[in-house]
């Protein structure tokens, strides 16, 4: 096998081994499962490197293995699947860092940090999934490597929330895969390619593809969190920090999102699924759930359950501007796929360092925290006011690209779910910025223990992706920029 | 390249020194002398003639555009500058308390947006800058953190994130496709837009709430009084005056004719003139006076401004009259306020003597009394509306009209400041007073005399000496002054009081609790004889919803079961291939 051929899987692997081993290191050697992360991580990021310098000059990478007669599983560096590979790897290194501090002497520790290491895996493998029949196996292994996480402190609430999270995620994925081989039966093997490939079958097969379309929606639309199938997500919030860290900015909800837009984009391609009516149900259903999200998010009292809808909301953006024909709105959405990924890594980072040094969980006891955590509270201001959509941080050229895309095919009534929800999420995070910075404490706050506000591996990785998200929108205009690259992909999708 | 440098360094600047004055170790210089000194490259830029090619950074942002700042913008920039660095050296000894390093945090970076907003040659930085300078603005005017300070802050604060949605959507309409365009360009594209109108809207009442156009006024003279008075002499100042820039550079001024949305904005400014005078005069804290003077005050630019969008080739007329209005106002209304920070501060006679007086030649400046750059400026917004044919001559007689309101407001606040022994509350003996007589004086005498300086024909300084302008500006004083005179008798004066700041906003939020008290008690009264009625029926809803829930739940709990998944999905595999087989 050549380089070319094994860089995907090496990719895979370089999370998938750790993963193994690190199911075999004993709970008490903190030193070997830390090196075996860490490298892991590392490793990771230097294969993605050389791959993205490839396909940015329009080279090729795939593995391809035989797994049933006729359906290959292939692994493929795209454009696009690059993009959330960077993604993934990037956040999976400052999560990884993060959960190291965040649980640093409680148990399990093994079974966390492999199960942690299987997630990664399982989503490089839906990143880079060249068809769809990979990219469902992926996915299903995606729910089985979450569930362990989820429930991983063993409280009956943790295991009451698994149990949601289970029932959601599998009878998704039951409708998910009656899609798939719908699809198998009637257009044989699916591959992901630019601008999709069923367009010859639209002729004789309309009402199929329509309902297929609806199918492996709604299979992926479970995990995207797409009202009213959502439920699962803020009761997944028992989770610790890190988990809900990576379930909301890369693993589980963005796992839906870019199923979506690779069964928009790359199964039926834009411009198909555009012809067959099927995108503009999508894109009502991603309106409602921005405004139902951050309307439920405003009621919330509890930090992490606001996030969890703000998440909600949030995300369905990017569907929002997958659904509608567009290229200035795909690009928003695709880049929002990074942006929201930075933001909200962020804010679960600040809410998990709040949580752990100052037991705070409650929106109202952030009175006066400002003083005692500033670097913390200073980035989650960067991911809030990101979040809001305002200069200069990521969540600005997001929603600056929607609204403008938004006008350029007519789409009037973008603009106000956007216009809407911006303000709408004013309301929800802005007090919390207002009370952790101007608000007078209402009870004495933990004194100091050490010299930083909370120990390093948490703040750390709470800073690298605070400033990230303001790199990101700060210098969107530079090539290799998530919006550099969510660019280049648009136009690759729209080219007639 | 090297003058596009000036231009960038004008804008970061004030913004590193904002990080940097949270540093521990560098603070204490940062704040001595980043005080003065912040707005001196924007001053730099006002003053070197630049011309360069603009060039487009594009790897920053949606690609920020650097070119020379046109002479509007110049003009505006200069006395910007200049506010910013009086009222900077001012605060340096007048912020003494605890939470001095949150003031100058704001206080920098309020002037960074500031500056960008004047800077800016595309649409997305202007945003950009207006954002920050907004947001920013709110740390300086919650900085004493009292009950009003936050009720004051939340008004302030609310307005501004709805104006900046109405401003969002205006650029994006004015973008559109192209996702960023230099801002020159704008004017032309608004005028060109089918929807011009919808745009026109959204610009005037966007940047509106930073003006303090009447209806969207409310902020500032809630504002004003809690914010810190050097605060408060930016807030009036250049914060107000932010909102004119972009009416300015965004508005199809002198492209095409408009003229419902300019009869409108004329008349708003008319209204916004006449309405902060009268409920402006009876206010009790001349803070809140001098807030009200300057929404009065801008009305006149509000007028103007619709005399331009009605009548294009009145445009640069206008827009020049407006440029010297907004300097001459800047500068002395921020030297007002200074002035009541400085007679707090100045516990000698000498001293007190001199604000004295020095305020009341601002006072009379803003009143546009005779011979001075109040009066001045009056006179060319006036002569470039009397352009406008038609019934717009009858409108420049209205103003005037509003120019005894000015006299009126002045008056009272006069008497506030002056009469009473410390006007300003939170003035101490602490303070040393000559440095904060010093920056004062100096800001008093510019504010008196630039705008002079200023004045290019067809309203040179000289025009002050005709004798029709003399009694044109003589008369309003005086009726002003005989108004007060009859107010100020202790019977109509005891009618008069009782408006409290904020004016419209008090009645209305009390409206809307009325409304929800009057409400709550029909509900009350007419459900009454329902009650009993009620109370059975209250625990049947809730049992149809708790069973509705429950049969939600077990819909969940069902469809986690393996055999009634498995079902379903062969029912749905069959009937995706009988829709399959049937094409």
């Amino acid at each position: 096998m050549s380089l070319d051929a094994s860089l995907p899987l090496l990719v895979l692997l370089s999370s998938l081994v750790p993963a193994i081993l690190i199911f075999l290191v004993p709970e008490k050697n903190h030193g070997i499962r830390t090196t075996l992360n860490v490298a892991g991580a590392l490793t990771k990021l230097g294969f993605i490197a050389v791959m993205g310098s490839g396909v940015h000059s329009g080279h090729r990478y795939e593995t391809r293995m035989t797994f049933l007669k006729g359906a290959d599983l292939v692994l493929r560096a795209d454009t696009f699947s690059l993009l959330f590979v960077t993604l993934s790897a990037v956040l999976w290194l400052a999560t990884t860092i993060y959960a190291i501090g965040y649980l640093e002497g409680s148990p399990h520790r093994s079974r966390f940090f492999g199960y942690f290491s299987l997630c990664v895996a399982s989503t490089m493998g839906i990143a880079l999934a060249g068809n769809l029949l990979t990219f469902f196996v992926f996915y299903e292994l995606l729910t089985l490597s979450t569930y362990p996480l989820v429930v991983h402190r063993g409280t009956p609430a943790a295991l009451r929330a698994g149990n949601v999270y289970l029932r959601y995620t599998l009878a998704g994925g039951a409708v998910l895969l009656a899609g798939v081989a719908a699809l198998y039966s009637l257009a044989g093997t699916v591959e992901f390619v630019e601008r999709g490939s069923l367009a010859p079958l639209v002729d004789r097969h309309r009402m199929a593809l329509v309902v297929i379309f609806a199918l492996l929606v709604t299979g992926l639309a479970v995990k995207t969190a797409l009202v009213p199938l959502h439920g699962w997500l803020p009761t997944a919030m028992i989770a610790p920090a890190p988990v809900s860290a990576l379930l909301h900015a890369v693993a589980v909800v963005k796992a839906g999102a870019f199923g979506i837009t690779r069964v928009v984009y790359d199964v039926y391609g834009v411009h198909t699924a555009n012809g067959l009516g099927v995108t503009r149900p999508l894109a009502g259903v991603a309106a409602a759930t921005i405004l139902y999200g951050s309307a439920c998010a405003m009621v919330q009292t509890d930090l992490k359950r606001r996030l969890a809808y703000s998440t909600v909301s949030q995300v369905a953006y990017i569907v929002l501007g997958v659904a509608v024909f567009g290229t200035l709105l795909t690009t928003g959405g695709i880049v929002h796929l990074v942006h929201q990924g930075l933001m909200k890594v962020t804010l679960f980072f600040c809410a998990g360092n709040v949580a752990e040094e100052l037991g705070i969980h409650e929106i109202r006891d952030l009175r006066g925290v400002g003083r005692r955590m500033p670097v913390t509270m200073v980035s989650f201001a960067i991911g809030a006011f990101g979040m809001i959509g305002l200069p200069p941080i990521a969540g600005f050229v997001t929603k600056w690209y929607l609204g403008v895309g938004a006008l350029e095919v007519g789409a009037y009534w973008c603009i106000g779910v956007l216009l809407v929800s911006s303000l709408l999420n004013a309301v929800y995070f802005l007090p919390i910025v207002y009370a952790a910075w101007f608000a007078e404490p209402v009870r004495e706050l933990p004194k100091r223990t050490r010299r930083a506000e909370v120990q390093l591996t948490l703040l750390l990785p709470t800073v690298a992706t605070a400033v990230l998200s303001l790199v990101a929108g700060l210098f969107a205009g530079a090539d290799l920029s998530p919006l550099g690259w969510a660019k280049l992909i648009a136009e690759r999708e729209f080219r007639p | 390249m090297t003058a596009g440098f000036l231009v960038a360094v004008a804008v970061v600047f004030p913004l590193l020194l904002a990080i940097l004055s949270l540093v521990p170790r560098l603070r204490a210089y940062v704040q001595r002398y980043g005080s003065i000194a912040a707005a001196w490259p924007a001053l730099a830029l006002a003053l070197a003639s630049v011309a360069f090619d603009p060039f487009d950074v594009d790897w920053l942002l949606l690609g920020v555009r650097i070119a020379p700042p046109d002479s509007t913008l110049r003009s505006v920039l200069l006395t910007t500058a200049l506010l910013w660095s009086f009222a900077g050296w001012f605060a340096r000894d007048y912020i003494i308390d605890a939470r001095r390093d949150s003031f100058w945090c704001f206080f920098f970076a309020t002037l960074g947006g500031n500056v960008g907003v004047l800077v800016a040659q595309d649409v997305a930085t202007f945003y950009l800058s207006y954002v920050v300078m907004t947001f920013a603005a709110y740390g300086l005017i919650v900085h004493e953190r009292s009950a009003d300070v936050w009720r004051a802050g939340r008004v302030y604060l609310g307005m501004a994130i709805g104006a900046e949605v109405l401003l969002l959507a205006a650029f994006w309409l004015i973008v559109c496709s192209r996702i960023d365009i230099p801002l020159a360009e704008a004017p032309r594209i608004v005028a060109q837009r089918p929807d011009r109108g919808l745009v026109i809207a959204l610009l005037l009442f966007g940047f509106g709430v930073k003006v303090g156009i009447v209806p969207v006024h409310v902020w500032l003279p809630l504002a004003h009084p809690v914010a810190p008075t050097p605060a408060s002499a930016i807030l009036s100042g250049t914060l107000i005056k932010a909102g004119v820039v972009g009416w300015l550079r965004f508005l199809p001024l002198g492209l095409v004719a408009v003229p419902e949305a300019g009869i409108a904005c004329a008349l708003l400014g008319l209204v916004s003139t006449l309405y902060a005078s009268a409920i402006g005069s009876i206010q009790r804290e001349p803070k809140t006076v001098l807030a009200y003077s300057s929404i009065s005050q801008m009305g006149f630019v509000a007028a103007a401004l619709g005399a331009a969008l009605t009548a294009p080739s009145t445009a640069p007329a206008v827009t020049a009259s407006i440029v010297l209005f907004t300097q001459y106002h800047m500068l002395t209304k921020g030297a007002l306020f200074l002035g009541l920070g400085a007679l707090g501060g100045a516990p000698k006679a000498a001293g007190r003597r001199s604000v004295t007086l020095g305020t009341l030649a601002l006072a009379a400046s803003i009143a546009g009394a005779p011979l001075t750059s109040g009066a001045l400026a009056k006179i060319a917004l006036t002569g470039a509306i009397a352009r406008v044919p038609g019934a717009w001559t009858t409108f420049g007689y209205l103003l005037s009209v509003g120019a005894v309101g000015s006299t009126l407001l002045m008056i009272r606040f006069s008497s506030l400041a002056l009469g009473s022994s410390s006007p300003d509350a939170d003035a101490d003996a602490a303070r040393p007073a000559r440095d904060l007589v010093l920056p004062w004086a100096l800001l008093a005498g510019t504010a008196l005399v630039l705008p002079l300086v200023l004045a290019r024909p067809p309203t040179a300084p000289d025009t002050l000496l005709e004798m029709g302008h003399l009694t044109s500006a003589a008369w309003p004083i005086l009726a002003g002054g005989a108004i007060a005179v009859v107010g100020s008798r202790e019977p109509v004066a005891r009618r008069l009081r009782g408006v409290p700041p904020g004016d419209v906003l008090v009645p209305t939020t009390r409206f809307v609790e009325r409304i929800s008290s009057v409400s709550d008690s029909l509900r009350e009264q007419l459900l009454s004889p329902l009650g009993p009625r009620m109370h059975a029926a209250r625990p049947r809803v809730t049992g149809w919803l708790a069973t509705a829930s429950r049969t939600l739940e077990r819909v969940e709990v069902g469809l986690g079961d393996a055999r009634v998944l498995g079902s379903m999905l062969l029912l749905l595999i069959i009937i995706v291939f009988a829709c399959a087989g049937r094409r």
